[in-house]
């Protein structure tokens, strides 16, 4: 094990560091006479020079950076010289350069396992992964682009152990759930905070108003958990991330407060290198395939068509003819591409990172797609010798059209549709160009597919500001302010459009609908903090910090829809009913923080900190509510050289909260009209008047190990989590004229454990990488001030709250015996959280040669698979004709008890998934140089995401959902699949150039 | 590269600490002092109407009942309408409604049971925060607080009746209490009446001295009605459907001597008069949800259309010919299948009736042949068969079953309005003859209390059972 220096941070992103390595060596000076050294830096085995390594001669400010070859020149004294060598991705090392020594070879081992990293502790205080008292898992740009993904969270899949990361949809453009350590809250939000460089930034998932024309709930223009809305994290551009960490527990998390209850994901954005500037390009060219089929009934005799469809089939029915509506409706076959050109560079002074990306996917359903343009300016400058600003700003352009998926009350959702078409009819488009009208349902979807729009585009600037300032320093004391904060701003507009001439249009007498929305969330915050370090002896380093963060959120929509389009004009004004609906909300926030670590010796650290904070979400927006943090560490060093090379013990304490939404603390009047005056009615819900955050108490333990040589290293965590003050929006009886009460009361208990595994088996001229996470918890309502209530209706699969029991138990009808018959009952019938996920990614490389695979499994869990029961519905599944032992038909069987008997259509959601493989080829350089001067490296690579998996769920994507995405709360009721755009399978070749 | 600091420069400036020190405390204490209270920017909140209600509050939410009482529309019309075999709801993307409502069983947590029960206490409750809000008013006048009384009380009365016809022997609750802490007893069938007809009495009451104009202005569907004085009309007119519910027949004649029946001169125009629920299609208001064109999913029975009687020239009763016919379009769930358009409604924007003279006709009728006055019901059923129907009139000494009379006029005149054809069949225990389209499907004559009530009372009422049917 290398020396790390005490204090210093080998990355060169963690700027407060940077200034703090900096500025150290004013304390020990000792200028004199002068010489050059020159030398070499390399990674240790290959021998490759390694560029961008910063060299610093310790006790000094004298430094410099690496060239390409990896050499450098230093001028430093004529005494023994002590360099201090630093590079991304690689452990530091000092390196003694005798007095009569000129040259020097520095080898640095890839640090494969991250020992090194260093991870935020506090709003402005990071401390190396090797002391960290709490599991926070870490993601590398590296393993953050292995194969291009619509979304970050998609690239998070299956390597965060105890995050369960489901894609609510196969949509283009994302749509995402993700939670860590299982459930956190009943009703209150459950996705956890994400922050990009200190901002906060949004992860509001938008309605598009397709309700306008689905009518999947009521007749409101947007009804957004009806809508499967992309989670804007989507528009986060994963090229453009340097690190990501994963504050899962409360114990990491506290220091964000009364946000954090779903965990933390913090983004760090590339920064730039001094030196020459370094041009890295990465394009590729994918496409996609439909993944899962539901498949169809072949209907053999005219009577089962006319008994499913009526009379009316016999004009249509074709013993002959099968026609295959997935492939006709899922069969597009996209040209996808993704290009990212970044550049890094500057002086030791002024160093700037540049990135450009464009991502354009198309659907496997024709005109649906996703677009995504970027460009990031990152710029660090010294402003004096004690003060460094860091600035960043990231404009994004997303843009999408996911055509009509989902629920629907209206006979036109695409998917929803297929379950209802015939195989013997023919809704093909003719040759003029119009299409057949389907007799059996009021739409044709490949009409649908090709007519209907759903555009959504979003503009986006995120721009952050870090000012660091070494205000004092002394041998024994340093003190230091750093500042930061930024603005998430965001625009969205959404224009549906459904042509007066699609089938279903005319039904309802007015024919066309359009809805146009435009939404608009600034996400602005500041945080000040003062850190003070002191070194009473040299063993012990005490980091104090006090500090504030203040954060406003300011959202509003505004809808308007029209029907009966005149001349067909997407225009509102087009139309002779219109429709206007506008939400707003604002959220002010307030925290202090403040926080001590201790370290001694580099061995035990102990933690103690606290955070206030108050909300305007709060029944008492005046209130702070206290969210207190205490963690130790221990490491007892290196055991066994060779076999136990470090062991480190921990546990940590955290409290984090979940604010009340916006509007929860009001008992509204609602506002309507009637006969052109206007009408107020009492709301359906109420609000208790002291609304206060949700309560997390959460206790961590684990141990970490670092085993045969550094080659292994293991992460056991177990965890218990405790929330009281649950907020409940519970359903109350309806005779006491509302329908529900939102109010604090319930408290829960979460526990479960992760395990990660790093390991390092071979390395030498064939290297193996192989990682192992597993995730697991359980959860229970202990108190339940109210009688148990059901979220959902039995018949379909609702989740029960009820002391003792799991909150996540699922509830539904069977038909027992009974004297005298049958009686239809609620019962259990399974549980909504997966027993576990795990992932196991493996890399080899030979040479210039490399191949990987990541397998994501996910153990138990269930899914109410609406889909299949809508083909049953329909008479129209693939099995429907099977016979059952009492000569029944299946699918008869099916149709007609399911609503006595829920089951029938809960499945288990189990699945193993090979979710990325690449396999790539590093060119070799004379080649490289040959076909192109300037490039230094170039990487051709094979890639594929999703590209097989197993799994008993029939038809669909196990990880599909329909309702709770979205803004609307639904944290524990996530298991409903309802005609979801498919989920597809993603191929890709890429080219990386670096010159 | 930069010289390096020296110790003395590196030594710390207290003052450029305390500096920061005090700045960081300032902006924090600021910020921590000035704390933001964010009002609801999305909907007036319930303590307007609580604390300290104005006149235009009470006014707005006066009208707030009519919404209310409309938004029931689809649920009585249709889902009774289904159960009565007038409409079938073969909404493809929801079988349900054929799965639901015509074979059942019918259970507490089953598909539509809720009918209208959460939003009829909605409308209880604020109803009971207009009475308590009117008390407190100080720019109403005397008057104007018995006529908002007077309204408020006959809509509340209008709510507990809805639920009865459908809730039946099971009972309802009559007490809203808005803390939610102390839930209403459930009552019988008798005593639900017996309260609806006492805050009918009182609305009169107060309705009497509630001098020339409401302090609000009623809709067009309230046309003729909208005074207090024309106003007792319409409370009238309900209680005499309550109490021929109930079989107080002598009530419901002397009711509805109080009401607007009209016999003189009958047209199809003066047999239409009566009070409406309204639509627009204006942003925020509502579209007739009874209305479905193409069809998409509401088609009649078609046996409504097989059953009518002809008139002597060998045409199809007028009313059913009106209100639906056969069409282009036939729809097919679950093995029900219809091609007979409803027509009843002319428009999304086509008002519905509440109460009209027609059924205040036909009421009299019930009520003169329960008390012995045969010839009496005759004259009645004729006034509307013969208006209406375009049908022969009864001969003055038919001796038929009179009922059967009343019920075939009862389902041609009130087709597709407030589910009446089941509860006139219950009424008079003739469920039976409705007719079952598939061997699996069977005839509810009762609907169970919905499961978020029954799972929030111990004991669980006796109406939270499973309802097999027949």
């Amino acid at each position: 094990m290398r020396d790390t220096p005490f204090g210093r941070v080998p990355r060169a992103a963690a700027a407060a560091a940077i200034a703090c390595a900096a500025a150290a060596p004013a304390l020990l000076r000792a200028q004199a006479a002068q010489r050059t050294v020159t030398g070499q830096v390399v990674e240790e085995g290959t021998n490759a020079p390694l560029p961008a390594a910063q060299i610093q001669v310790r006790g000094t400010t004298t430094g410099t950076v690496t060239g390409d070859d990896g050499r450098f020149t230093l001028r430093v004294g004529a005494g023994e010289a002590v360099l201090l060598v630093r590079r991304i991705g690689y452990p530091a090392v000092t390196v003694r350069v005798a007095p009569g020594e000129s040259t020097v070879r520095v080898a640095m081992r890839k640090d494969a396992l991250q020992l090194d990293q260093v991870v935020i502790t506090g709003q402005a205080s990071a401390i190396s992964r090797r002391n960290l008292p709490n599991s926070v898992a870490s993601v590398s740009a590296e393993e953050v682009t292995k194969v291009s993904a619509q979304t970050i969270e998609q690239a998070f899949q299956g390597k965060i152990a105890g995050a369960q990361i489901a894609q609510s949809t196969g949509a283009p453009g994302g749509g995402n759930r993700v939670r860590i350590r299982g459930i956190s809250s009943i009703l209150g939000n459950a996705s956890p905070l994400y922050v990009v460089d200190g901002v906060i930034v949004s992860d509001a998932a938008i309605g598009t108003g397709t309700n306008i024309v689905t009518r999947a709930a009521g007749s409101a223009i947007s009804v957004s958990n009806q809508e499967a809305p992309v989670n804007r994290i989507a528009d986060l551009d994963p090229n453009q991330i340097e690190n990501v960490e994963i504050l899962k527990g409360s114990a990491a998390a506290a220091i964000y407060g009364s946000k954090a209850s779903g965990g933390v994901i913090v983004i760090t954005t590339k920064r730039g290198v001094a030196g020459a500037p370094q041009w890295n390009f990465r394009g590729g060219v994918g496409t996609a395939r439909l993944a899962y089929r539901n498949g169809q009934r072949r209907f053999t005799t005219l009577e089962d068509a006319t008994r499913a469809f009526g009379p009316t089939a016999a004009q249509f029915y074709d013993p002959t003819r099968f026609i295959d509506y997935e492939d006709l409706a899922y069969g597009n076959r996209p040209v996808n591409n993704d290009l990212a050109l970044q550049v890094s560079g500057g002086t030791e002074s002024t160093r700037y990172f540049v990135g450009l990306s464009s991502r354009e996917e198309d659907g496997i359903v024709a005109n649906t797609f996703a677009r995504r343009h970027g460009l990031r300016v990152n710029v660090d400058q010294r402003l004096t010798g004690r003060m460094q600003l860091q600035v960043g700003s990231e404009v994004l352009r997303t843009q999408s059209d996911r055509g009509l998926f989902g629920n629907d009350n209206a006979g036109n959702s695409i998917a929803y549709t297929l379950t209802k078409i015939p195989s013997f009819l023919d809704l093909r488009r003719n040759a003029d160009g119009s299409y057949p009208r389907n007799p059996f349902y009021p739409s044709n979807p490949l009409q649908t597919i090709e007519r209907f729009q759903n555009d959504e585009g979003v503009w986006r600037n995120i721009t952050t500001g870090r000012l660091t300032w070494e205000i004092a320093r002394r041998e024994r004391q340093e003190l230091r302010f750093v500042g930061f904060g930024g603005v998430d701003v965001l625009s969205q507009r959404n224009e549906v459009y459904s042509p007066p001439d699609l089938q279903y249009e005319p039904l309802d007498g007015l024919p066309g609908t359009t809805a146009v929305s435009g939404a608009s969330n600034q996400n602005a915050n500041l945080n000040l903090n003062a850190v003070h370090v002191w070194r009473p002896v040299r063993a012990i380093a005490a980091t104090t910090q006090l500090g504030t963060q203040w954060e406003r959120r300011n959202f509003s929509v505004n809808r308007a829809s029209a029907q009966n389009l005149l001349g067909g004009l997407e225009v509102v004004t087009a139309g002779t009913i219109r429709d206007v609906d506008e939400q707003r909300l604002l959220v002010d926030d307030f925290g202090i923080f403040a926080q001590s670590e201790v370290l001694v010796a580099e061995r035990l650290l102990l933690t103690a900190g606290a955070r206030a904070d108050r909300s305007s979400n709060n029944g008492d927006p005046g209130k702070y509510y206290l969210f207190p943090k205490a963690s130790a560490s221990y490491r007892f060093g290196t055991l066994r050289r060779g076999l136990v090379d470090d062991v480190k013990l921990r546990v940590a304490y955290g409290e984090t909260g979940n604010q009340p939404l916006y509007g929860q603390k009001f008992t509204p009047l609602d506002l309507s009209n009637i006969g052109g005056a206007g009408a107020f009615r009492v709301g359906t819900g109420r609000a208790a008047s002291d609304l206060r955050p949700e309560r997390q108490r959460e206790i961590e333990g684990g141990v970490d190990l670092a085993l045969f040589g550094n080659r292994v290293t293991a992460d056991l965590t177990a965890f218990q989590r405790n929330i009281s003050d649950l907020l409940i929006i519970r359903t109350l009886p309806p005779t006491s004229g509302y329908s529900s009460e939102t109010s604090n009361g319930a408290s829960m208990r979460v526990w479960g454990g992760e395990a990660a595994i790093a390991a390092f088996p071979l390395q030498g001229a064939l290297t193996w990488t192989t990682r192992f996470n597993l995730g697991a918890n359980r959860n229970r309502i202990t108190e339940l001030p109210v009688a148990p209530f059901l979220l959902g209706a039995p018949q379909v699969g609702a989740v029960r709250i009820e002391e003792g029991r799991s909150a996540t138990q699922l509830i539904g009808n069977d038909t027992l015996p009974q004297s005298g018959g049958r009686v239809v009952v609620p019962v259990v019938i399974g549980d909504g959280t997966p027993k576990y996920n795990a992932g196991w990614g493996n890399e080899i490389r030979w040479k210039g040669l490399s191949a990987y695979a990541l397998l994501d499994r996910q153990l138990g869990g269930m899914l109410a698979n609406g889909t299949w029961r809508h083909y049953d519905l329909g008479q129209n599944s693939r099995d429907y004709d099977e016979v059952t032992a009492t000569g029944q038909k299946l699918g008869e069987v099916r149709r007609t008890t399911y609503l006595q008997v829920t089951r029938i259509y809960y499945q288990d959601a189990s699945y193993l998934k090979l979710r990325e493989v690449t396999l790539g080829y590093d060119l070799p350089r004379p080649l490289v140089r040959r076909a192109w001067a300037r490039a230094n490296a170039a990487r051709l690579q094979f890639s594929g995401r999703n590209l097989y998996w197993w799994t008993d769920f029939r038809g669909g994507d196990p990880e599909a959902e329909n309702f709770g995405a979205g803004n609307v709360p639904g944290s524990v009721q996530r298991n409903r699949e309802l005609a979801a755009y498919p989920a597809s399978r993603q191929f890709w070749v890429n080219l990386n150039v670096e010159f | 590269m930069r010289a390096p600091p020296t110790a003395r420069r590196a030594a710390v400036r207290p003052a450029a600490r305390a500096a920061l020190l005090a700045a960081l405390a300032l902006a924090g204490g600021l910020a921590a002092c000035r704390e933001v209270v964010v009002p609801n920017y999305n909907s007036p909140n319930v303590d307007q109407l609580t604390s300290a209600p104005t006149a235009s509050t009470v006014n707005t939410t006066a009208l707030g009942l009519l919404v209310g009482a409309r938004a029931t529309v689809g649920a009585y019309a249709t889902t009774l309408g289904v159960l009565g075999r007038e409409v079938y709801n073969l909404d493809g993307a929801e079988p349900r409604n054929v799965l639901g409502f015509l074979v059942g069983p019918l259970e507490p947590g089953g598909f539509g049971t809720d009918m209208g029960w959460t939003a009829t206490y909605r409308q209880l409750l604020t109803a009971f925060t207009v009475l308590e809000a009117v008390e407190r008013v100080p720019d109403y006048t005397a008057q104007q607080k018995e006529g908002v009384r007077g309204f408020t009380k006959t809509l509340m009365a209008m709510a507990y009746i809805d639920q009865l016809r459908i809730r039946d022997t099971f009972g309802i609750v009559l007490e809203v209490d808005p803390s939610a802490r102390t839930l209403g007893p459930f009552v019988t069938r008798e005593e639900g009446y017996a309260r609806a007809a006492q805050l009918l009495d009182e609305a009169r009451t107060h309705l009497q001295g509630g001098g020339a104009a409401f302090p609000f202005a009623l809709h067009a569907g309230f046309a003729g009605f909208a005074t207090p004085a024309t106003f007792v009309r319409f409370n009238r007119a309900i209680k005499a459907r309550m109490e021929v519910y109930r079989q107080r027949w002598p009530d419901a004649l002397t009711a509805l001597q109080e009401s607007f029946l009209n016999t003189a001169n009958p047209t199809p125009a003066t047999l239409a008069a009566g009070v409406y629920h309204v639509y627009s299609t204006t942003s925020g208001d509502a579209i007739n949800p009874l209305f479905d064109p193409a069809p998409r999913a509401l088609t009649a029975v078609p046996s409504f259309l097989t059953d009518a009687r002809r008139a002597a020239d060998g045409s199809i009763d007028r009313r059913a010919a009106a209100k639906a016919q056969v069409g282009t379009v036939s729809l097919s769930t679950q093995g029900v299948t219809s091609n007979v358009r409803i027509t009843a409604y002319a428009s999304n924007v086509a008002p519905v009736p509440i109460i009209k003279n027609e059924e205040l006709i036909l009421l009299r009728a019930e009520a003169r042949l329960a008390t012995g006055d045969r010839a009496g019901a005759i004259a009645d059923l004729n006034v509307v068969r013969t208006v209406s129907g375009g049908l022969p009139p009864l001969p003055a000494d038919f001796a038929g079953d009179l009922v059967d009379e009343i019920l075939y006029d009862r389902r041609y005149s009130l087709f597709y309005e407030y589910g009446h054809r089941w509860v006139d069949l219950r009424r008079y225990g003739r469920l039976a003859q409705l007719q079952k389209t598939l061997p699996s499907h069977r005839i509810f004559p009762i609907v169970p209390i919905p499961i978020d009530e029954c799972n929030q009372r111990d004991p669980r009422p006796r109406g939270c059972v499973q309802v097999s049917g027949f």
